[in-house]
């Protein structure tokens, strides 16, 4: 029955796998069984997540590129399915945040953090769903939204729009490939203990506050998002598509707060 | 890495296991190596499930007991409790539906549909969660259906029920968070149960639904087994008071049967 979990001779595209939620998921991946393609900027830091996965037992490949070079992207995506010869699930992770009063935001934000978050998003699961579709084995297409995907929060407008854009895209997919046996969905996960949320950790009484309104009265360990991806990457997840699937302690779907003090 | 879904050591129950879904559920969740309790109304039935699966090398024991019943709810988790000591995972699946155009709706139909659906998992999930909080471990999983997002005609009692049942999961997900216990809802939407043959031989009925579906088919039985599996594993640790629906895409996406 486990087996059914497994990632065996599968080939798998993360993206924003060199740090964050995306390094522990990337490994995951690989120690399921996938080969795993690291893709990020910053080639130093993927090679040492491919040294980790190689150390542990497991495949990688790192792709270094810009999520903002479209022709990157396809080329990346191409080369890929030419060197190993398919590509099975596509992890779109890579995701930046900036905070901004509305009042007061530029357009210059706006479009960059649509640009990260959505569009190399559809460009990146455009090009992995045509080498699954052209394969003919099925695919998996699991976007990374976020606890705001479905929830605002004042300040982050362009991120809130991103992330729910995301779950459109995702929905889209979902209804126009399900008969190529590609499935799309998203995870969106609530507040979690990486390296990229120290400045946010860092800020007093955050952490704190966050937890008070989390029925499960904690942060979340990155490896708690493993076994969710690897679930949706899996065999396991056959007739689920268009999903979001939150995991996020329940902060979404309850209303926990702590008495003023 | 697959290890994480392992409920080696761990004691579930699963209602209405007999047949269908259920029976998918509690194999799937047997198999991740469990020691299952089934249970349903009909014993003879309900031992010939667990008879099936014993036979397939997995733990697995009948409970026989009527949901409707508050005091039988209560025993069948007692008796399970004290028997083992201990029960991990808890899979609310039993439930019923009943065909009635609300003009003709009545309200004993109400109050059953209700009492099998609603009733009977709040008592049992109160009853697991007593001994589950005590040992800070636990996964209680509610099965809905599509019916638990949407509206459908002249099943009101139905989809109220199962719209209720999602509710009552993140309401337990707010209070049981705190104390290692997750509740979440595996929502089902149309699959191909022996349950269904009745309105799979209507005409046109089989194609009309998987028109709307992007996956463009019914669900297979045994595809619930993976989901519940991860729900009930330790895979799922930071999920909580989620509804996650199985159901080929049809409740989030817009699909003509036609292509137009």
């Amino acid at each position: 029955m486990l087996e059914l979990f497994s990632l065996r001779d599968k080939v798998a595209v993360i993206t924003g796998a060199s740090r964050g939620l995306g390094r522990p998921m990337a490994k995951g991946l690989a120690a399921a069984g996938a080969h795993t393609v690291l893709v990020a900027r910053d080639a130093a830091r993927l090679h040492a997540v491919r040294d980790e996965i190689i150390a542990a037992g497991g495949q990688a490949t790192v792709l270094p590129l810009d999520l903002t070079d479209e022709a990157a992207i396809r080329d990346g995506v191409r080369h890929i399915a030419a060197t190993l010869g398919r590509v099975d699930i596509s992890v779109n992770n890579a995701g930046i945040i900036n905070w901004q009063n509305v009042l007061d935001s530029d357009l210059a934000d706006f479009d960059r953090i649509m640009a990260t978050n959505v569009k190399a998003t559809f460009i990146m699961a455009q090009e992995c769903a045509a080498v699954m579709q052209a394969g003919q084995r099925g695919g998996r297409i699991i976007n990374i939204g976020s606890i705001l995907s479905t929830i605002g929060r004042a300040r982050l407008h362009a991120y809130c729009t991103s992330k729910a854009a995301i779950v459109g895209l995702t929905r889209s997919m979902a209804a126009e490939l399900g008969r190529d046996n590609i499935t799309a969905n998203v995870i969106a996960p609530g507040y979690f203990e990486t390296d990229i949320n120290t400045s946010l950790t860092a800020r007093p009484g955050y952490a704190e506050a966050v937890s008070g309104v989390t029925p499960m009265e904690r942060w979340g360990r990155p490896e708690e998002l493993v076994g969710t991806l690897i679930y949706l990457a899996s065999a396991a997840s056959g007739f689920v598509t268009g999903q979001v699937i939150h995991v996020d302690g329940g902060i979404q779907s309850s209303f926990t707060f702590q008495m003023a003090a | 890495m697959t290890e994480i879904f392992s409920l080696k050591g761990q004691v579930a129950m699963v209602t209405g296991a007999s047949r269908g879904l259920g029976y998918e559920m509690a194999r799937a969740i047997a198999q991740c190596g469990a020691r299952v309790y089934v249970t349903a109304r009909g014993a003879e039935q309900l031992e010939q499930a667990a008879a099936t699966l014993r036979a397939q090398g997995l733990d697995v024991r009948a409970k026989a007991f009527d949901l409707a019943d508050p005091d039988q709810c209560v025993r069948a988790i007692t008796e399970i409790g004290q028997a083992e000591g201990r029960l991990d995972i808890l899979v609310n699946n039993a439930g019923i539906n009943a065909w009635e155009p609300l003009a003709e709706a009545k309200s004993a139909t109400w109050d059953l549909v209700m009492g099998t659906n609603i009733r009977g998992p709040y008592l049992l999930c109160r009853e697991a969660a007593r001994r589950m909080v005590a040992r800070g471990y636990g996964r209680l999983i509610n099965i809905g259906s599509a019916m638990s997002v949407a509206g459908r005609e002249k099943i009101t009692a139905y989809v109220a029920s199962k719209h209720g049942l999602a509710g009552m999961t993140r309401a337990l997900a707010a209070e049981l968070g705190p104390k290692g216990v997750t509740c979440n809802m595996m929502a089902p939407g149309y699959f191909l149960t022996d349950i269904n043959t009745a309105i799979l031989a209507r005409p046109g009925y089989e194609r009309g639904v998987s028109g709307r579906i992007p996956l463009g088919r019914w669900g297979n039985p045994d595809e619930v087994g993976g989901v519940v599996a991860f729900m009930a594993s330790k895979a799922s640790s930071y999920m909580n008071g989620h509804v996650l629906v199985v159901d080929g895409g049809l409740t989030e996406t817009f699909v003509l049967p036609v292509d137009v």
